[in-house]
């Protein structure tokens, strides 16, 4: 099954060459996340508190790796990153599972490549909320 | 259990009582005994008149409306008088202590200890002021000082004055002496009963009675000043325990938000990680709790109760649903507003615990006992005859989601003071207002990691 607008980010993380690469496209997934759950809170009830805490750990991932010291100042989120807004709800659900088990896998990587402590610990802090995000995006097994 | 004063002003009338209820005549070491109980009495009940104006002070705007604080002095200044002539003489019969075993004594003594403890109680609530007045520190100062329950206070100390008074006067007049020892117990009595009796009659005479019953189950329901112990979420936790939870956890976000705020200009867990934590958890509490009151709402029709009641139950939910609505929007602005985040700082105390409200919340809304945020947990909402089988289950669903929106508000007011003492010390920032996708937020065009300081 295809993941709705995911792959556009998905492709800049497993793509990244640098650590400021990783690091700028790891801010950027985290936003993608954001937007995406803002997007869906209101749409299935059942699922509002799942999507607002979604965007809270993607506000914290996003927070801590402005602590970053090499992340680069200049980018920013590409329009065709976003996850398609039209999609079903349990197929963004799926996407954003999926995008942040990419994302917590590059910052895990990251953090155990990064020479400076600083770059470290953000990636470390960062990977943890990814990791949040995927708890919350998976779905009980059918 | 958190002590409330009902359990120490019942017991301290019920002793009083029974000491006076004693008809025969003392033998002197007892009457030594009875002095001294006395005196402890009237003096504790001295403390309670001078702690009772205090209050009063905080808000002149009231003053004009209260006569407490004149209904108080001359009974002070006349508690005082009978304290003068109690004093000497339990202070000569200090050595005297045959007596102390004597039921009258014991009755006095017991009346003593629980009217003392219950002003401990009652002064949890106040803390001294920079220029020695009484500070509130809790949300029941204000009724403690209020005109009903101070009233009803009064009255109820105004009685143990009238019993005392009334049964000293009848004692036996003869005497039994103690070869060597002053006779000055039965004296000392006589000379503070008529103190006592115009102590009880400068407090009843203007307005006996004027808040009887409403004052007195407020002052009854006060509770110490302490956080309840915390009830950490359990699994399989039944709506009977989350409605009996979430009132405990609620009192205890109330009483860490108050206790919070006296610090939170300087505290480091100050920041906008906390405050957006509060958003997040009043937004989802908010939520379930619309879900609950409809299915509430749908149940007392159900059941037949009054429809006036369904009407006020769906009107609530329709308030709660734009508290949520509010909160949500809240929690939009904290994307992109910050404090800035140092490493760890931590959580406010009310950020650290406001997340186990909202679990309880979802618990109640929603048939997963297990129910947490994660889409794994998630379910339906709650038949309305499985979240309240009884009519009595209403009131106590109701009353447990009157709780958590109660905290929800005074975490609201606090936090929106820090936040508005934050932004005049220009500590918030709009972050990222250019890069994010998405965002309404304005801003001027920033680099990622810039930050412009909030309009405050």
């Amino acid at each position: 099954m295809s993941e709705p607008g995911a792959s556009g980010i998905e492709a800049r993380l497993k793509h990244a060459a640098s650590l400021p690469e990783t690091l700028a496209a790891g801010f950027d997934a985290f936003e993608v996340i954001r937007t995406a759950a803002r997007d869906c809170h209101d749409r299935v009830p059942e699922l509002f508190a799942a999507f607002m805490t979604v965007a809270d750990a993607a506000v914290d991932g996003r927070e801590a790796l402005t602590l970053a010291p090499s992340l680069p100042l200049a980018g920013g989120v590409d329009p065709n990153d976003a996850v398609s807004a039209g999609a079903d709800v349990g197929q963004v659900a799926d996407a954003l599972m999926a995008l942040a088990d990419v994302l917590g896998e590059r910052l895990s990587r990251a953090a155990a490549l990064s020479d400076l402590p600083g770059d470290r610990v953000a990636c470390q802090d960062a990977a943890q909320a990814a990791g949040r995000i995927r708890q919350l995006m998976a779905r009980a097994d059918p | 259990m958190t002590p409330v004063f009902g359990e120490f002003i019942g017991p301290a009338g019920a002793y009083v009582a029974a000491a006076v209820s004693f008809r025969g005549e003392l033998p002197y070491s007892a009457q030594c005994g009875v002095v001294r109980q006395l005196d402890r009495l009237v003096a504790t009940m001295t403390h309670y008149l001078t702690d009772l104006p205090l209050p009063d002070d905080l808000d002149p705007a009231r003053k004009p409306q209260r006569d407490t604080g004149s209904r108080a002095t001359p009974s002070r200044l006349a508690l005082d008088r009978a304290a003068r002539s109690l004093h000497p003489a339990a202070a000569g019969a200090a050595e005297a202590g045959d007596g102390d075993t004597h039921p009258v004594v014991r009755h006095l003594a017991t009346a003593a200890d629980y009217l003392a403890a219950g002003r401990d109680l009652l002064q949890t609530h106040f803390t001294d002021g920079p220029a020695g007045l009484p500070t509130p520190t809790s949300y029941w100062a204000p009724v403690i000082a209020s005109a009903p329950v101070t009233d009803a206070l009064l009255s109820e100390l105004a009685g143990y004055m009238q019993n005392l008074a009334a049964w000293i006067a009848k004692m036996p007049t003869t005497r039994r002496v103690s070869p060597g020892v002053p006779t000055s117990a039965l004296l000392a009595l006589r000379r503070a009963e008529p103190w006592l009796q115009l102590a009880a009659a400068s407090i009843q005479a203007p307005h006996r009675d004027r808040y009887p019953s409403a004052g007195r189950g407020l002052l009854d329901a006060i509770p110490v000043n302490a956080p309840p112990p915390r009830p950490l979420p359990s699994a399989d936790e039944s709506i009977a325990e989350l409605c009996e939870r979430i009132p405990v956890t609620a009192e205890r976000l109330r009483h860490a938000a108050l206790a919070f705020a006296t610090r939170a200009r300087w505290s480091p867990s100050a920041t906008s990680l906390s405050w957006r934590r509060d958003a997040l958890a009043s937004a989802i509490t908010g939520h379930a709790s619309e879900l609950v009151l409809r299915a509430l709402a749908e149940r007392a029709g159900q059941a037949g109760l009054e429809p006036a009641f369904g009407a006020r139950l769906r009107t609530a939910a329709d308030h709660m649903a734009r508290a949520w609505t509010s909160w949500r929007d809240v929690t939009g602005q904290w994307d992109v507003v910050t404090t800035g985040s140092p490493r760890g700082v931590g959580l406010t105390p009310v950020a650290a615990e406001i997340g186990e409200l909202a679990l309880r919340a979802g618990r109640l809304a929603y048939s997963n006992p297990h129910w947490t945020p994660n889409c794994g947990d998630a379910a339906v909402v709650r038949d309305p005859v499985d979240l309240a089988r009884a009519e009595g289950d209403v009131i106590r669903v109701l009353a447990a989601v009157h709780q958590a929106a109660d905290a929800i508000s005074r975490v609201a007011a606090t936090d929106q003071e820090a936040v508005i003492a934050a932004a005049a010390e220009n500590r918030v920032h709009c972050r990222y207002a250019c890069c994010l996708i998405n965002t309404t937020f304005p801003g001027p065009t920033r680099s990622r990691r810039g930050c412009t300081p909030t309009p405050s």
